[in-house]
């Protein structure tokens, strides 16, 4: 309980130093929002003259894209410092998360505050208005208690492989360029529906870097679709379970990291 | 700036990248993914339909085209936070005494930059496309030079919108927002994931007014044959006006942020 | 482990697997597909103990392995092999128990929040050592006054200057008074006020609260205001470890002596086991030989035959001496 009341109010700083730069907050929610209506005004582009993606239509795809969002702009919320680990262990700032008493990851977790995931949430319930308008999904009660479930998953996969890719840089130090690729580039590839990929692409993306998960297979449950590709009608309901192992893979990663620091030095 | 001067930076910035191996394999599969994603989305539009021909391109005419606009993008790279570094530590201070024009450094260490990605990543990345995807690439020596000229004259374009978008260092303490807003509207109105040629007629208009589509779109098309020979001197005389258009945006707001300097001391 | 005794240090090894990469242009494009490895020893199988209370100087050249070595004792870094207790606790088994115990400053990073006053980084400090209110605003006063933060407190980190940066980071790493404090290049950096106050301080804290002090750095007027004990490090290896003071009685021979003489008498015959070292004018400064005579006798036979001016003993500076020392001029035949 101490712990935790620790790490709340380590975040609740991160919060107070971010809110230090107020003018940049609205324009930078301004400037993400603008770089997803251009992906997803791309997706019309392309839909207004194709009609359907793989026998995804406009509606279906707006729905994949709005469970993508929320998946993302929760891992933003809690995941964000991930992203510049690197420069964290070049320039030696690990070492002062090391003399602390506490939890290394928690601390590089909760040490800073990305306020993208306001504009992630937007877009997110933006996207699933007009999907389920334009798809006409029927939201059952099961569907709506599973809608945070399933989001809580693709935040552990999300999450999970930013971990991991992070605690690379224990080994490298310099790893920006994996980073960007594993968490920025890839998410390229649930954009769209993963059936549009060929089989080891889309067996990769299911059980080796399962983002598949995060949106493309729960898509099929809250769409009601018939499955498509390799899907089992199993791995619809997989998220979580699938967040979980990869979460605690990525754990696992991140500790034999800080073994491996604590030993060579940086 | 003497020619000498130009390529010492030049060669400098490559030499920083070539010291992360590690980087320049990542950054191959990073160029990869995305020529994988969009080769796969056009195969599975195309696949929709009987028609071979949409919006003037054929299958292969379309994978070209994702080939190939991405391996200009690539070589297009270049370390759009250098300016905003030097503004915030103080050392573009340092500019204003060096005999050198601060344009032509900057421009020499992106080249530097540039170059190393064209030898790490484009070609491999076109090799292993080329081997993988069906591809025509028309092989007119002519072709090829005005090519030539038209990619110099794209990446000036991009250099200076860079440029540009650093120099706002200058009035603002946080610039990421403007940076992810230029590569917003940039990876929409560029054609670097949708040809212009399939936008609809509505947005034909705003896609004219703006420069983006002259640094990678005509490029490419210029290459891959979709334009007729007869148009590309009306293609290269308006790069050649964005170019003298960005020069001046370019040198007023340099001069602006000089004399911000000098008044105010940073 | 004595109660006395505040760090134990045996046979403490560290080595480093360090890949080296070719020069130029072809070289760096060769690295890409093949590198070379090498082990390094930073620190080589060291002994030390240091008792509670004991403000001690770390020193050596740059990659003499100090930095190595207090990454250790912090629980930074596992050694290779040997062991370290620090207040009775591993560092590297116990990093969190350990971190609990000490105070850290590294000189060249600050661990205040950039962006904050200072006073929420204090505030958060307070929480992740579960230091209880009343104890921090106990040690918070103390502090306060000793170190003159009381302007500073509303002021957000990044617009502090190098001094008064340093002083907030060293009362930040005292918040949960620790009784074992490490101190890495804390002057490095700092204009001459600067260091006063914060050498003023570390002699204070030490004095009155009994925190035992480990401090490296590379200004020896830190050692020779500070430091009781110096260890000096020179390739991972300790080639000096005692009293401050008995290193300089030990160097008493690399004492200077100015003498000046009156322009009638300026020219100065050769004295045996002196040596002039270097002449201003009718100012002359004077070494001699240790295993001659003493200093007395050599000012009595100067005096004897020559009409001086004025005379003064130059102290050797503990910065001349360990120049020296790196230098090799002097062998340490004992330590």
């Amino acid at each position: 309980m101490e712990t935790i009341r620790i790490y709340l109010t380590l975040f609740a700083t991160s919060i107070k130093a971010r809110m230090e730069y107020k003018a940049s907050f609205l324009f930078y929610i301004f400037a993400i929002m603008t770089f997803y209506i251009g992906q997803i005004g791309l997706l019309f582009v392309l839909l207004n003259r194709f009609h359907q993606i793989k026998g995804w239509t406009m509606g279906e795809m707006v729905f994949l894209y709005s469970l993508h969002a929320f998946a993302y702009g929760f891992t933003n919320l809690i995941f964000s410092q991930l992203i510049n680990f690197d420069k964290m262990v070049v320039d030696g700032e690990f070492d002062r998360v090391l003399v602390r008493p506490l939890s290394p990851l928690g601390q590089v977790i909760f040490s800073k505050f990305e306020v993208s995931t306001a504009a992630h949430l937007i877009i997110g319930f933006t996207a699933l208005y007009f999907g389920t308008h334009l798809a006409g999904i029927e939201w059952t009660l099961r569907k709506i208690l599973l809608f945070p479930v399933i989001v809580g998953g693709g935040v552990l996969i999300a999450g999970g492989i930013r971990l991991a890719v992070t605690a690379v840089a224990f080994w490298t130090l310099r790893n920006r360029s994996l980073v960007h690729t594993v968490i920025f580039s890839s998410k390229e590839f649930i954009n769209y529906p993963v059936n549009i990929y060929n089989m080891g692409m889309q067996f990769f993306l299911t059980f080796i870097f399962p983002i598949a998960f995060i949106n493309f297979y729960p898509a099929h449950f809250f769409l009601d679709r018939s499955g498509e590709g390799l899907l089992h009608p199993a791995l619809e309901m997989g998220t979580p379970i699938v967040g979980i192992i990869v979460f605690i893979v990525s754990v696992f990663t991140w500790k034999v990291g800080v073994n491996h620091y604590q030993s060579t030095g940086s | 700036m003497k020619p000498e001067l130009f390529f010492k930076f030049a060669s400098i910035s490559f030499q920083k990248q070539v010291t992360y191996r590690f980087d320049c394999f990542v950054g191959i599969v990073n160029g990869f993914l995305y020529v994988f994603i969009f080769t796969s989305l056009w195969k599975a539009l195309y696949s929709q339909f009987d028609t071979t021909v949409h919006n003037g391109f054929t299958l292969t005419a379309i994978t070209t085209y994702a080939v190939l606009v991405m391996a200009v993008r690539i070589s297009f790279t270049m370390d759009d936070s250098i300016i905003y570094r030097k503004v915030m530590d103080g050392s573009i201070a340092m500019e204003l005494i060096r005999p050198t024009s601060f344009f032509f450094m900057n421009l020499a260490e992106n080249v530097g930059h540039s170059l190393f990605h064209i030898m790490a990543r484009t070609f491999p990345v076109v090799i292993i496309s080329l081997l993988l995807f069906d591809i025509s690439i028309p092989l007119e020596p002519v072709r090829l030079l005005v090519f030539i000229f038209s990619f110099f004259a794209g990446y000036i374009l991009i250099s200076m919108l860079n440029f540009a978008a650093g120099l706002l260092a200058f009035w603002f303490v946080e610039i990421f927002p403007f940076m992810l807003f230029k590569y917003a509207l940039f990876t929409f109105f560029s054609g670097g994931i949708v040809p212009i040629d399939f936008f609809p007629e509505f947005l034909k208009p705003l896609v004219n007014f703006l420069p983006f589509q002259y640094m990678l779109y005509f490029p490419t098309v210029i290459l891959t044959g979709r334009v007729p020979m007869a148009e590309v001197p009306s293609i290269i005389i308006s790069q050649l006006m964005w170019i003298l258009i960005m020069g001046v945006i370019c040198s007023l707001m340099w001069n602006a942020g000089k004399k911000k300097l000098v008044i105010q001391g940073g | 482990m004595q109660d006395n005794i505040a760090i134990e240090v045996k046979g403490l090894r560290k080595e480093f697997k360090v890949s080296s990469s070719g020069k130029g242009f072809l070289g760096k494009l060769q690295a890409l597909f093949h590198r070379g490895h090498k082990i390094i020893t930073a620190v080589n199988d060291i002994d030390f103990k240091i008792r509670r209370g004991e403000f001690v100087g770390y020193v050596g050249e740059n990659g003499a392995g100090k930095s190595t070595t207090i990454k250790m004792l912090t629980g930074i870094l596992v050694p290779t092999s040997g062991t370290a207790e620090v207040n009775g606790i591993v560092p590297y088994k116990d990093r969190k128990k350990n971190a609990a115990k000490i105070g850290v400053v590294f000189g060249q990073r600050t661990q205040l929040w950039w962006d904050l006053p200072v006073r929420e980084s204090f505030d958060l400090l307070r929480v992740i050592f579960r230091v209880s209110r009343s104890d921090f605003d106990r040690q918070m006063a103390k502090l306060e006054k000793a170190l003159g933060l009381r302007p500073l407190l509303e002021m957000p980190v990044r617009k502090l200057s190098l001094g008064q940066r340093m002083r907030c980071d060293i009362a930040a790493s005292l918040i949960h008074n620790p009784p074992v404090l490490f101190l890495d290049e804390p002057t490095i950096g700092l204009d001459v006020l600067a260091k006063q106050s914060v050498r003023n301080f570390l002699s204070e804290i030490n004095r009155t609260e009994g925190t035992t002090i480990i401090l490296t750095t590379h200004d020896m007027n830190d050692i020779e205001q500070l430091c009781k004990r110096l260890i000096i490090l020179e390739e991972g290896k300790i080639i000096f470890d005692g009293e401050t003071e008995f290193l300089k009685q030990k160097f008493v021979h690399e004492k200077v002596i100015e003498v000046e003489f009156y322009e009638d008498d300026c020219v100065m015959q050769g004295i045996p086991g002196v040596t002039v070292v270097r002449e201003q004018g009718c100012k002359k400064w004077l070494t001699f030989d240790s295993d001659g005579s003493g200093i007395g006798e050599v000012i009595g036979t100067i005096a004897s035959q020559y009409k001086i001016k004025d005379i003064s003993v130059k102290e050797p500076s503990v910065e001349s001496i360990i120049r020296n020392i790196y230098d090799n001029r002097i062998k340490l035949s004992t330590s």
